[in-house]
């Protein structure tokens, strides 16, 4: 067996067959039992390499998925069977696509598959099947037929789409003369001749041609294609191409062409001119009309641009008017368009927003109205000279007659008579005379003055009509009786004319001058008017009581004559210089110990001498009052001057009692804190005796202190009621208090009896209360004391006084009297508030009074106080 | 070593007694009272007399206040530095300036205590010692 070369053979092709197997481009398997060999190809088609399907199920579960058993069973029974016949079965790759392979087998212990991937061929026939069912689609949907022409049999096949717009079916004998048959005859000769050149040039035949169908005899046009194929020698064998059938589209052609051909017809015969433009006023189409008359070729014309053709005083309104046709598609405008020749033509433009090719354009129908426009200017003329000749006619005429003593009628009559009186001739005729339409105020009168007229009188009246409309207007009539032909006949010739406007503007002037009278009349200003020789005509009410003479003797005489002396030759100057200069002077005058300022015009009227006017005022009041406001200003302001000073005065005052409020306040109350201290340290019994005895009299200094505060407080907040106060009798009784108080002094009161005034009774008690404890206090030292109270007489009142003969004090230190807290003494010789004083001047000032003191120091001292006007203010103006 | 001599100017009885109780607390003082600003002014115009070291001013006085007094005092050669300690009820800022102005020890309010006179003495003695020095 061994090196036998069958085995070797055998050996060789196995190995062939095996590297056959591995590259042959083709899938395929080799499956032992449950062993799997699969090629390379197997591995590229189905995605899984050799490692990752190395037995058979492991392959048929990757590519069949669930459905790998069914598989299996199937290919065991395909095996039984001895695979028959190629199945088509379909796998899953690894790339997830599904693909359809026919799987082909062979083999018992050891199967052979192949395993052949029909997706693409599959689908490239799906593709074919679905482009000729297309294919025959478009064709029956573009009535397109297709046919192939065997020349050299003379036979044509055609597609049943072919047929059908030919009109034929397969038993039409389809040869060259049987095409030309069906060809229409007006066009079969051309169409032979064409196919022949085709054929002969070797060109395309390409060509729209009619035919006549044999089924119906209908007409139709179709366009034809075809390409010959030529033999090896050049000739034609072969004809293949398409026929369509284009009868609408034809027809619509052919209609689109009648229609046009009548549009531009119409177009272009238009009477009016016809401009297709674009939004930027470019033409795109303009009418016969249009350029003749604007004297352009139509070349020319469709160059432009409208806006060449408007003149420039016609641009702004042209903008604005295609602004409205783009907002709203229409408007119509008169216009001017220039001709070629510069001249203008009037025109009116209907211009409309119109679709024109996809776009929108301007479509302008322009009318020459240059006739019109002459039209409209002849009739405004007319009108006028119509208007200026009937105002020129404002009188009528007439002529009436009567017979003995009947009434006038009217025989003719002519003019404006019904422009003035509303009615027609024939209307007075009818009446007989005007009188009835005369007014029911002045009819009678007009009747009477007619009918007194004796012949050759004449007369002129004037009276009120009532037109025919009711309103009412004025006729001045003017006439002359004349004797008739007939006996008993009085003919009346007259004219009468319509004298309205003239009484109303007498009317209106009526009215002004009773204005004017009654101004005159009132007026607190002096008016006067003169003439040429400057003498009054007409002066206000007024003069009279500054003249002194009524207005009726005022009136005609001259300055000199009314006025005194030099002041009345002044006015003449002054009067001659405003006439002769013609200008309005203005000067002051001083007249009867008055002032007075006079404006004097000259006035000239067209047809009147001239004249002058003038008005003066009397200034002397006014002066006066402004000096009054003057002086009345000055006071005010010395008074604001005053009063801010007593503010500030006040303020200060104020300022400086809270300082010594605070000043006194804080005194006991230190003076208790060092106590205190003293208290805490000291040991000595009799001496912590005295300081707790001073502590207590600092405690009650503090309680004076507040109390005086509140008193002073309380003073000048009361109110203030004066009545009638005896003060000797406060005095004698305070007098006796003090004398109670200290009984072992010995001091002389003398009170002068029956001290009387008008004032607050309580205010009264505290004034004389401190001032007389004052006396008392300031005496302790005096070897006699000695108090007096008692009244003179000062100048603005009583004056008042409490006079002692005690310790007195140094004038020099007066002022810190009445301030509150201030002492002149020390206050070990004479304890006391310090508040005393200030408490009573405070008194005496809100009774408006004042007080004061005299002293020398040692020699006593006297305090005077007065109760002056109660909190009054000088309001009359100091002279 | 001479005792320090002291001039009080206050009127009131009581606070004199507050005061020199707690001046001669603080030992060898030797002290004189004046009632009033014109008294006061006199005691140091007499030439008998040596200036004392400090001056306790009160500023509220009869006849002439205190403000016064200082700056008389200031005015006059031979008491232009004599220390001056103000000794007042009253804590206008005012017045307080204006002593300032004029030159003093101190701005003290009533009662007089013991460490703000003890530090005013220091302070006059310091200054003596340095003009000896």
């Amino acid at each position: 067996m061994n090196g036998s070369p069958i085995t070797d053979i055998s050996r060789i092709s196995r190995e062939l067959l095996l590297e056959l197997v591995e590259n042959i481009p083709i899938a395929a398997l080799v499956i032992a039992g449950e062993h799997l060999y699969c090629n390379h190809a197997a591995e590229l088609l189905t995605g899984y390499s050799r490692n990752e399907v190395a037995t058979f199920p492991q392959w048929l579960e990757k590519v069949f998925g669930p459905e790998h058993r069914n598989m299996r069973k199937r290919f065991e029974r395909e095996k039984a069977a001895g695979f028959p016949l190629p199945r088509e079965v379909h796998i899953t790759c690894r790339d997830g696509t599904r693909r359809t392979v026919e799987f082909a087998a062979t083999g018992k212990e050891h199967v052979f598959c192949i395993l052949h991937d029909l997706t693409d061929r599959l689908q490239a026939a799906q593709t074919i099947r679905d482009n000729e069912t297309l294919l025959r689609e478009a064709q029956r949907i573009g009535n397109l037929g297709i046919y192939e022409y065997d020349l050299a049999h003379d036979r044509w096949t055609s597609s049943r789409e072919m047929d059908r717009i030919f009109g034929i079916d397969d038993a039409y004998p389809k040869t060259f003369a049987s095409w030309q048959d069906l060809v229409h005859p007006d066009c079969r000769d051309d169409m032979s001749r064409y196919f022949s050149s085709s054929l002969a040039e070797h060109r395309w035949f390409d060509m729209e041609y009619r035919i006549v169908r044999p089924c119906d005899g209908v007409e139709r046009w179709v366009y034809g294609t075809g390409e010959f194929t030529h033999d090896a020698g050049g000739r034609p064998v072969r004809m293949i191409g398409t026929i369509q059938d284009i009868t609408d589209r034809k027809e619509t052609e052919r209609r689109l062409h009648v229609s046009e051909t009548k549009y531009r017809d119409l177009f272009d015969e238009a009477t009016d001119a016809i401009f297709i433009l674009e939004l930027d006023g470019r033409f795109i189409d303009v009418n016969r009309t249009a350029y003749t008359r604007l004297g352009y070729t139509k070349q020319e014309l469709l160059s432009l641009n409208i806006r060449q053709l408007d003149p420039p005083e016609y641009a702004k309104l042209v903008s604005r008017r295609l602004q409205r046709v783009r907002d709203r598609g229409v408007a119509v405008f008169d216009s001017a368009h220039r001709r070629k020749d510069g001249s203008i033509m009037p025109v009116e433009v209907n211009c409309r927003l119109h679709e024109y090719e996809g776009r929108q354009v301007y479509f302008s129908v322009i009318r020459d109205i240059t006739e019109r426009k002459r039209a409209e200017q002849l009739l405004r003329e007319s009108e006028e000279r119509y208007r200026r000749f009937s105002s020129l006619t404002s009188d009528y005429v007439y002529s009436c007659s009567r017979l003995g003593d009947g009434p006038f009628r009217v025989r003719w009559i002519a003019g404006a008579v019904e422009r003035i009186t509303g009615y027609s001739q024939d209307e007075i005729m009818a009446r007989g005379c005007w009188l009835p339409f005369v007014h029911r105020d002045d009819r009678k009168r007009v009747g009477d003055n007619l009918l007194s007229l004796a012949p050759e009188e004449s007369l002129i009246d004037e009276f009120r009509l009532v037109r025919k409309d009711g309103s009412v207007c004025w006729i001045q009539e003017a006439c002359s009786c004349e004797r008739g032909s007939l006996p008993e006949e009085l003919l009346l010739y007259g004219t009468a004319r319509d004298i309205t406007k003239r009484k109303v503007v007498e009317e209106e002037l009526r009215e002004v001058d009773t204005i004017f009278s009654m101004f005159l009349e009132h007026s607190p200003i002096y008016v006067f008017f003169k003439d040429e020789h400057l003498r009054a005509t007409r002066v206000s009410r007024n003069f009279e009581a500054l003249l002194g003479r009524p207005v009726n003797e005022i009136v005609g005489r001259s300055m000199g004559e009314l006025f005194p002396g030099d002041f009345g030759r002044k006015i003449e100057a002054d009067d001659r210089k405003v006439m002769g200069d013609g200008v309005a002077m203005e000067l002051e005058e001083q007249f009867d110990g008055r002032t007075f300022k006079t404006i004097k015009f000259p006035i000239s009227l067209a047809g009147h001498p001239p004249m002058m006017a003038g008005i003066t005022i009397d200034l002397t009041d006014l002066k006066e009052a402004q000096q009054a406001v003057v002086v009345l200003n000055e006071h005010l302001e010395r008074l604001v001057s005053e009063r801010t000073t007593a503010l500030e005065k006040t303020n200060e005052e104020l300022a400086s009692f809270c300082y010594t409020v605070s000043h006194e306040l804080r005194a006991p109350i230190a003076r208790i804190q060092g106590f205190c201290t003293v208290l805490a340290e000291e040991g000595d019994e009799r001496r912590r005796g005295f300081i707790r005895e001073r502590l207590t009299h600092a405690s009650r200094q503090l309680q004076g202190v507040v109390d005086a505060i509140l008193m002073l407080s309380r003073l000048s907040r009361v109110e203030l009621v004066p009545v009638r106060v005896d003060l000797s009798e406060i005095v004698r009784r305070k007098g006796r208090a003090l004398q109670a108080e200290q009984p072992e002094r010995q001091v002389e009161l003398v009170v002068h009896p029956g001290i009387i005034a008008s004032a607050d009774p309580g205010l009264m008690e505290i004034c004389l209360e401190n001032l007389l404890s004052n006396a008392y206090k300031f005496t302790t030292q005096a070897e006699s004391p000695r108090i007096e109270f008692g009244s003179s007489r000062g100048p603005d009142g009583p004056v008042y006084y409490v006079r002692d003969n005690g310790a007195g004090f140094d004038m020099t230190y007066s002022d810190m009297l009445y301030a509150p807290f201030q002492r002149l003494h020390q206050h070990r010789e004479f304890p006391g508030s310090g508040i005393g004083l200030a408490t009573v001047k405070r008194a005496v000032e809100r009774h408006g009074g004042r007080i004061w003191a005299e002293s020398k120091v040692g020699e006593g001292a006297t305090f005077y106080f007065t109760l002056g006007g109660i909190g009054s203010w000088p309001i009359q103006p100091k002279a | 070593m001479n005792s320090f001599r002291v001039l009080l100017v206050e009127d009131n009885p009581d606070d004199e007694f507050l005061a020199v109780w707690t001046l001669k607390k603080e030992g060898d003082v030797s002290l004189k009272v004046a009632r009033d600003g014109r008294e006061a002014l006199d005691l140091l115009r007499s030439s008998g007399e040596p200036l004392p070291d400090l001056v306790i001013l009160d500023l509220r006085l009869p006849k002439i206040d205190g403000i016064e007094v200082l700056r008389r005092i200031r005015e006059e050669e031979t008491t232009r530095r004599l220390p001056v300690l103000v000794l007042t009820s009253s804590e206008d800022r005012g017045d307080k300036e204006i002593c300032r102005d004029y030159g003093i020890l101190a701005f003290l309010s009533k009662p007089l205590r013991r460490d703000d006179l003890r530090r005013a003495i220091t302070a006059v003695s310091n200054e003596t010692r340095d003009e000896v020095c």
